[in-house]
C-alpha cells in the first residue's frame, strides 16, 4: 500500500516538473533562438557598413560609374553567381543641376530585407 | 461497519505497480534528456555567438584600424604607399615644428605593426610595435582609392577615397 501511495506521489510530482520544466524551456529556447538570430543581424549588419562605406567612397572618388562586387554570399565573400549571392547591394545614382552627384546605396539580403542603406553626396566641380 | 472496498486499490495489480513504476522512470528519464537538450542547445547557441562575434572581430578591426589612421592623417600628400622587402606598408606623413615624422602601418610576422618615426630616421620594419594579430595586410593605391585588405580565410577589403587628392575635383557631404 505504502508503495502505491508514493509511485502515485512521485508520478503527480514530475507530471508538474515536467510541466513547469516544459513551460521554462520554451522559454529559453525562445530566448537563445532571438539571441542567435540578434548576433547574426549584428554580424551581417557590420559587414554591410563596411561594404557600404566602400561603395560610398569609391562612388565619391570614381563618379557614379561604380564597379566592383554588388553580391556576396552568405559569409560575405564575392559571390560567384547568383544562386549563391545573398546579399547584394543595389546602387542608384543622380546627378542634380548643381553638379550634386547623390548615390543611395541599399544591402539587401535575399533582394528583400534592407540591411543597411546610406545616402552620399559629393559635389563635382563643373 | 465493514471498510468499503477502494474500486482503484482493487485493480491494482502488482503488474500494474510494475507498470506504473516503469513510467514513472521513462517520465523522470525523458525529464532529464529534456533538460540536458536544453543545456546543450544553450551551451551551442552561445558557442555560436562567441564564434562570430570572434570572427567579426578578427575581420574588421584591423581594417578599421587602419582606415582610423588614415582619416585622422589624410592631409595633402600625406598619404603614401610603398613595397620595403616585398611588404606593402602605408606611410602616413606629418610636421610638427618643422621636423618631418612618418607613421608606417604594416603587416609583419603574424601581427600588424605600427613604427612611429622621424622620416629620416634609420628603423626597420622589425621595430614597429605590435598592434594586433593580422595573417597579412594587402594595401594598394588606385589614384586617390586605398584599397585595403586582409588575408586568411575569409579576406576583406575596405576602399577608402582619401580626402587629400579632392581638392581638385570637389567637396562631399
Amino acid at each position: 500500500m505504502k508503495t502505491d501511495h508514493s509511485g502515485r506521489s512521485f508520478l503527480l510530482e514530475m507530471i508538474f516538473v515536467v510541466f513547469f520544466f516544459s513551460i521554462c524551456a520554451a522559454i529559453c529556447i525562445q530566448v537563445f533562438v532571438k539571441a542567435d538570430t540578434i548576433s547574426k543581424n549584428a554580424s551581417d549588419l557590420n559587414h554591410a557598413v563596411v561594404k557600404t562605406e566602400s561603395i560610398a567612397d569609391t562612388i565619391r572618388n570614381r563618379g557614379a560609374d561604380f564597379t566592383g562586387p554588388v553580391s556576396w554570399d552568405k559569409n560575405w565573400d564575392p559571390a560567384s553567381d547568383e544562386k549563391t549571392a545573398v546579399f547584394t547591394a543595389s546602387i542608384v545614382t543622380g546627378m542634380d543641376e548643381n553638379n550634386m552627384l547623390t548615390a543611395d546605396i541599399r544591402i539587401l539580403k535575399n533582394n528583400r530585407d534592407v540591411v543597411y542603406e546610406l545616402t552620399t553626396r559629393h559635389y563635382l566641380k563643373p | 461497519m465493514p471498510e468499503k472496498p477502494d474500486p482503484v486499490r482493487k485493480a491494482r495489480t502488482p503488474r500494474n505497480a510494475e507498470i506504473g513504476t516503469a513510467f514513472n522512470i521513462i517520465l523522470f528519464l525523458i525529464f532529464i534528456l529534456c533538460a540536458l537538450f536544453t543545456v546543450l542547445i544553450g551551451a551551442r547557441v552561445y558557442e555560436n555567438i562567441h564564434t562570430r562575434n570572434q570572427q567579426n572581430y578578427s575581420d574588421y578591426v584591423i581594417l578599421h584600424y587602419v582606415a582610423n589612421k588614415v582619416r585622422q592623417g589624410d592631409t595633402a600628400g600625406s598619404i603614401t604607399t610603398e613595397d620595403i622587402d616585398g611588404i606593402p606598408v602605408l606611410n602616413i606623413s606629418e610636421k610638427t615644428a618643422g621636423t618631418g615624422y612618418v607613421t608606417r602601418i604594416y603587416a609583419y610576422e603574424g601581427s600588424l605593426r605600427e613604427l612611429f618615426m622621424r622620416d629620416d630616421a634609420d628603423l626597420t620594419l622589425a621595430d614597429g610595435l605590435k598592434i594586433a594579430d593580422c595573417s597579412g595586410l594587402d594595401i594598394s593605391e588606385e589614384g586617390d582609392l586605398l584599397k585595403l585588405g586582409t588575408k586568411g580565410d575569409h579576406p576583406r577589403e575596405l576602399t577608402l577615397a582619401l580626402k587629400c587628392g579632392e581638392g581638385k575635383k570637389g567637396g562631399t557631404e
